[in-house]
């Protein structure tokens, strides 16, 4: 099951953080180097803070897409109550069993963990607003 | 000799990007690497830089064999077109970088630091953000990041290529007093002829992966090697089967023997100096470079028949 929910969901990471990586281009990397950082620090160090937004991004989609995951999971997970039942899969257990409380009631919660993601991710934007902002406002201005 | 290439060929899958390129640069000079886009004048900075690795020959640096050392280990200072600013760090944190890594006592970063923005006027802006500086200012920062490792050579590549004219030839100017400070062995790669004659004390003027002329500015300006080397490095007229410089005719209203007749086609006010195109009989068009006040002297305007000799003329086999 989270197999099927990996294999579902990375192509999500990598389309975010490709054209992330693309546009940065190799040329801090080089200039690293020059300045005698090895392969792995560069990575650490130049690399992955300047790609952070976007793998933040990726997993922040990917989380949305893996709680909202139906077709793969249904297929191959044993639906096992505890074990490998997700909240959407409960859903339609619920649903199917005429139990339609149950089934709101999961939906509700599936819902608030959507919108907690969203407010998640808002937060993150605030807190990290160097890697992506522009020159200051009154510095715009002059 | 500070840099030496031997016989450096580079080839990008059929592409020769240089061919068999020799050229050795002295201790302490300026030199620049000039030529039109896709000469290998970048390529050639790479190799040395470590950057690429070329298919064939040797790169020495100090007398040291650098070919197949990695970019960490080679003493260069590279310097980016695009600034390749760490953007996630300030602009202190950037200069810091290269001693960081090699984990020098924090005191001393901080004072070798505080140096180098003084020397790159830039005191004040230490914990600014790359996006809230100026393209000029980043560049800035990216020569005293590069020099904070204090690099055997420094290379810069198309430095000043993304800047405005403006700023483009202040930078120029700061960057030749910098020199006679630090005195650091300099090469810089530029397309710009203007660029190279008034930055660099030597020029390696490349064409097509090849070395055309390597020499003093002035020595390429007044004794050109090739018919290339003559047409890059400044405006040039064809004359029969010589090549004359715009400010090397003589233009006169009357004929005296060796002169020939042409007609005025066109006469543009450029401030001090007045360019004018003069048709010749066999079809031929040149321009010549004249003063403000010998235009004035021969009355020159369209239609007019004069008589022009070339004073200094050059032909290649």
């Amino acid at each position: 099951m989270v197999l099927a929910t990996i294999f579902v969901s990375l192509p999500f990471v990598v389309r975010e953080v490709v054209p992330v990586l693309r546009e940065i281009g190799t040329e801090q990397e080089e200039a690293a180097w020059t300045l005698g950082a090895s392969s792995l620090s560069t990575f650490r160090r130049i690399t992955l803070p300047a790609i952070r937004w976007g793998v933040t991004y990726g997993v922040v989609l990917t989380t949305a897409r893996c709680l909202g995951e139906f077709g793969a999971v249904s297929v191959v997970s044993g639906n096992l109550i505890g074990k490998t039942q997700t909240l959407t899969l409960h859903v339609n257990n619920r649903f199917q069993a005429f139990d339609l409380v149950g089934a709101y009631t999961a939906s509700v919660v599936l819902a608030l963990l959507a919108l907690m993601t969203l407010f998640l991710m808002n937060l993150f934007r605030k807190e990290t607003p160097r890697v992506h902002s522009g020159p200051r406002r009154d510095e715009a201005l002059r | 000799m500070s840099i030496a290439v031997r016989g450096v060929t580079k080839r990008f899958g059929d592409f020769v990007a240089l061919d068999d390129v020799s050229v050795a640069i002295a201790g302490g000079s300026l030199t620049a690497l000039l030529g039109p886009s896709g000469s290998g004048k970048s390529t050639l900075l790479r190799v040395i830089a470590g950057l690429e690795e070329p298919d064939e020959g040797k790169v020495l640096i100090l007398g040291e064999h650098a070919t197949g050392l990695p970019p960490q280990k080679r003493g260069v200072g590279f310097v980016f077109q695009h600034y390749a600013a760490f953007k996630h760090l300030t602009v202190r944190e950037n200069v810091a970088f290269g001693l960081r890594i090699r984990k020098r006592p924090k005191e001393e970063i901080r004072g070798r630091v505080d140096e180098l923005l003084e020397l790159v006027q830039l005191n004040g802006l230490a914990e600014r953000y790359p996006a809230q500086l100026s393209g000029g200012q980043r560049q800035r920062m990216a020569l005293a990041r590069a020099l904070a490792v204090e690099p055997k050579v420094l290379l810069l590549d198309e430095p000043f290529g993304a800047l405005d004219a403006r700023v483009r030839k202040e930078l120029r100017t700061w960057l030749r007093r910098l020199h006679e400070d630090v005195h650091v062995t300099t090469v810089l790669v530029t397309h710009d002829q203007e660029e190279a004659m008034d930055v660099a004390d030597r020029i390696v003027l490349m064409n097509e992966g090849r070395i055309e002329q390597t020499g003093k500015p002035r020595d390429l300006y007044e004794h050109p090697a090739s018919e290339f080397v003559m047409g890059f490095v400044g405006p040039v007229n064809r004359f029969d089967n010589s090549f004359v410089r715009p400010h090397d005719f003589e233009i006169e209203l009357e004929p005296d023997g060796t002169s020939r007749e042409g007609i005025v086609k066109r006469v543009v006010h450029l401030g001090f100096e007045v360019r004018v195109e003069v048709a010749l009989p066999d079809d031929n068009e040149i321009w010549i470079q004249l003063s403000r006040e010998r235009t004035e002297d021969l009355d020159l305007e369209p239609g007019r028949s004069v008589f022009i000799r070339p004073e200094k003329t050059k032909v290649f086999a």
